[in-house]
């Protein structure tokens, strides 16, 4: 009878074991889970915002924007304006698009780029002492950690220049 | 009569050993696959950010030597001028041609053995001849 007992007792040692180790790697991958859900939830949001800060500066200096004489009809119909670009051919800004654009009222450009939940910050500054005679800038430039900022090289004027783009959500 | 026991890690008793054995395969492999997942998760989830700008900055420099006139008639030594100029000076960038019949090799710095080298392909016409290049940038 106190044989038969033990070996029951020992059985039963043995299934909380299992409990306790099955439990600690529940746990473990809950953990993991919740950690690293967040982790690609944030990395995904990060990397659609530089993707699309991207493909923004790659329509901004590489295509004349839809259509193409857009900067003559803004000031008729905001409607037409498909997409905004500024080039006069592949980054070589054109000065009256980029005039225009500057003077464009700063939620409808948010609007016709397709960036109405976020804030950004534009400007154009020469290569070498980086400054125009005008300031070419448009946008809020809000100084923070999580902020893409992007970088292209272009040509304004004759001469190699920088245009900056941020994009903040 | 002994009890017959299952408990047994040492072995010392060979009845029941399948199960604990069984038990510590059933955990190496779950730890091992919570581990590998855990590194690929880490590995995927870099910032493709330099990548990026790498790709971008190799691309537009490209572009203005062409836009500048730099490929008309190939000059490395002006070519390597302008880089020395104009690219920021934390990134290093070597230009070969690719294809075509356009001899062009111009590099900024040496080639670095354990830094990311991001590269790309351009096609540009010199002297009326339609050519390539390959370009590969580095942060220095």
């Amino acid at each position: 009878m106190l044989a038969h007992l033990k070996k029951g007792q020992i059985v039963e040692l043995d299934f909380f074991m299992a409990i306790i180790i099955f439990g600690f790697i529940l746990v473990i991958i809950f953990l993991a889970w919740n950690t690293y859900s967040e982790k690609i939830n944030t990395e995904l949001d990060h990397n659609t915002d530089l993707i699309k800060a991207y493909h923004l500066s790659d329509l901004l200096s590489k295509y004349p924007g839809r259509p193409s004489s857009w900067e003559q009809n803004i000031a008729l119909v905001t409607s037409n304006v498909n997409a905004i670009g500024l080039a006069y051919s592949d980054r070589i800004i054109d000065d009256n698009k980029l005039s225009t654009f500057l003077t464009l009222d700063y939620d409808l450009s948010k609007d016709i780029m397709n960036i109405n939940s976020y804030e950004y910050y534009f400007k154009i500054s020469k290569m070498k002492d980086g400054t125009f005679d005008s300031s070419l800038e448009k946008g809020i430039k809000i100084d923070e950690e999580n902020i893409i900022a992007i970088r292209r090289y272009v040509i304004y004027n004759g001469t190699e220049a920088i245009m900056e783009f941020w994009l903040q959500r | 009569m002994a009890p017959k026991q299952s408990w047994n890690f040492g072995f010392k008793d060979k009845k029941g050993f399948v199960f604990t054995l069984d038990v510590l395969i059933a955990l190496v492999l779950v730890v091992g696959i919570l581990f590998t997942s855990s590194y690929f998760i880490n590995k995927k989830i870099q910032d493709p950010y330099i990548s990026l700008q790498l790709m971008h900055i190799g691309s537009d420099f490209i572009n203005l030597l062409d836009n500048q006139g730099y490929f008309n008639d190939i000059n490395h030594d002006k070519i390597k001028s302008y880089l020395d100029t104009n690219l920021p000076s934390q990134y290093g960038m070597h230009i070969q041609n690719s294809g075509g019949s356009c001899v062009l090799d111009v590099q900024t710095d040496t080639l670095p053995s354990n830094k990311k080298i991001v590269s790309g392909k351009e096609f540009f016409i010199s002297n009326g001849n339609f050519c390539s290049l390959k370009y590969e940038v580095w942060l220095k």
